[in-house]
């Protein structure tokens, strides 16, 4: 397979104005859209474009396909990807995902990072899975984007701050991953590492956090379909201001919880020291469950403002509305208390 | 207000105060503009509320400074600055709070009160550095001042509080509503610790003697200026 790298990619002028033109298309096709988001279409699981048992095109899609320089134009819009969430939420544009990012590797200025990652080298690329398994593995972006399928998710990603996103990711289930590298019965939790490269992100240079960054996960939390392992959105390749090239996405939590430019997996037998964690445990628990009922010490989580959702805010859904897929992962917990 | 400078520069004075006047719009002038040609960014309503909140903070910072410019280095044209510096970090500041309550909540105090905001502090914080700074706009007119005489003085240094609440508020928001380094709380409150720092008699005297080293005839200064 020919791999690209994030320079192949269309440049952002260019697909910006493209983007201008397939908005007047789709303005255009909107009246058929309409059909699409009615009752009918909604269903409790979180939107799956892929792989579906049902008509419509292909639901799995290898990115590098996606970003041949004729296929980028359309890479947006070639998939009839729902326009909604489950919820009937519309997506968050390709343009505020890439451009409004939380990511102080490169800076704590959301509308500063796209500028900031561009000279970010996701490719070549390695993750190294390992620790308490029976068969740990280094497997570079060919081997993740091939070996467990790749699916289209459209998942809410909110953020600790108070902001959300709807966004279409493309990804596999991180349970795939786990169940290749078979872990070990004493495995609890697994561990995230992301890329240590003060040379490439500048925010690493602040010496106020213990970089890298670092995530964790309880075991049978990264086992649930949710938990996503991404390495593109909106049918392309992930760009480095979205943790290119590999990133977690786990959807009922808080979006920090997300570890981007992931380097690193292990399955360890305690809780892992987590970045956020370490810095600030007060504010940031290990869990990090959206809760719309246990409040950061400094603000409110029982509201949220959607980008491009309007003015006003709306309320916090419990595990981000995604309860009834997870909310069994803590029976028995009091989750003011393991926040 | 302090007293008219009557005598050289009224003209120059004038000036000034109507450089004031448009640096302090131009926040406003900003946000319009952006908002009028859609370009506010990707989190429009924080961007309004950021550069509100964050315009009154300078300019009630500011507004601190005029004094001992004044009583320090002798900069009598500064004195007349404090009214509209203190006026527009006012505006600024109801800005922020409607921004924050119209914009954001859309003026819905059942979701307001639902958000748990009463108990968050830095709402408190906020909402009592407006408090202490309202009767001081109310009051900072001279018809107002002749009212109160003596008092007005002490009513007016109710801007000390409220500039340390300023400080304590915006270090207390949430990295979100922030933009830029997070250092940057530190500075505004080292900014507000400093300046009334140098209003203690004794580091404003040293100061002056150093940065002034011909006090010959200093005026002993319009009583209707201390409070500043």
């Amino acid at each position: 397979m020919e791999r690209f790298s994030w320079r192949d990619i269309t440049p952002e002028e260019v697909y910006l104005s493209r983007r201008r033109l397939l908005g007047v298309a789709a303005a255009a096709a909107g009246g058929a859209a309409i059909a699409a988001c009615g009752p009918a279409s909604r269903t409790d699981a979180p939107v799956t474009t892929g792989p579906t048992p049902t008509s419509g095109p292909p639901p799995v899609r290898t990115l590098s396909g996606a970003l041949e320089p004729a296929a980028a134009e359309g890479a947006a819009t070639d998939v009839a990807r729902p326009a909604t969430d489950e919820l009937g939420a519309p997506l968050t544009s390709f343009d505020a995902v890439t451009h409004y990012n939380n990511f102080y590797e490169f800076s704590t200025n959301k509308e500063a990072v796209a500028r900031l990652s561009t000279g970010f080298v996701a490719s070549p690329w390695e993750i190294a899975i390992g620790g308490l398994v029976n068969k740990p593995m280094t497997l570079d972006l060919d081997a993740l984007r091939t070996r467990f399928g790749l699916e289209e998710r459209i998942y809410r990603l909110r953020c600790v701050e108070g902001w959300s996103i709807v966004v279409p990711w493309v990804g596999f289930p991180l349970r795939k991953l786990l169940a290749a590298v078979e872990p070990q019965s004493s495995a609890a939790f697994v561990r995230f590492e992301s890329v240590l490269r003060p040379d490439q992100m500048p925010g690493q240079g602040d010496h106020g956090f213990p970089w890298p960054y670092t995530e964790g996960l309880r075991i049978d939390e990264a086992m649930n379909d949710l938990a996503l392992l991404v390495t593109g959105v909106y049918g392309r390749d992930l760009l480095p201001q979205n943790g290119a090239p590999v990133r977690l996405v786990v959807p009922w939590k808080y979006g920090f919880k997300s570890i981007k430019s992931i380097v690193k997996i292990d399955l360890v037998a305690d809780k892992p020291t987590t970045l956020w964690n370490e810095t600030a445990p007060d504010e940031y628990g290990f869990f990090a469950n959206v809760n719309p009922a246990v409040d950061h010490p400094r603000w409110s989580q029982a509201t949220e403002r959607r980008i491009e959702g309007g003015l006003s805010r709306r309320r916090t859904l419990p595990f981000n509305g995604y309860d009834a897929q997870v909310a069994s992962l803590y029976t028995g917990m009091d989750l003011k208390v393991s926040f | 207000m302090g007293e008219r400078p009557v005598r050289p520069a009224a003209r120059r004075a004038a000036a000034v105060r109507w450089g004031v006047h448009a640096l302090s719009a131009l926040p406003v002038i900003w946000l319009a503009y952006y908002a009028v040609i859609g370009d506010l960014g990707f989190n429009p309503v924080e961007t309004v509320i950021r550069t509100t909140g964050k315009s009154a903070l300078v300019l009630l910072v500011l507004s601190l400074v005029c004094t001992p410019l004044y009583r320090i280095l002798g900069a009598r044209w500064a004195i007349p600055l404090r009214r509209p510096l203190g006026l527009w970090a006012f505006a600024y500041g109801v800005a922020h709070l409607f921004s924050f309550v119209g914009l954001d909540y859309g003026f819905d105090l059942g979701f307001i009160l639902d958000d748990g905001l009463p108990k968050k502090p830095y709402i408190l914080v906020g909402l009592l550095t407006l408090t202490l700074l309202t009767p001081l706009a109310v009051t900072s007119t001279r018809g107002w001042q002749r009212r109160l005489g003596r008092r007005w003085t002490g009513l007016h240094r109710l801007v000390y509080p409220a500039a340390v609440l300023a400080a304590i508020h915006f270090f207390w928001v949430g990295a979100s509503t922030r933009k830029g380094s997070p250092y940057e709380p530190y500075a505004w409150a080292a900014a507000v610790a400093l300046l009334l720092l140098v209003r203690t008699p004794r580091v404003r005297s040293a100061l002056a003697r150093v940065l002034r080293p011909a006090p010959a005839a200093r005026p002993a200064g319009p009583a209707t200026t201390t409070g500043g």
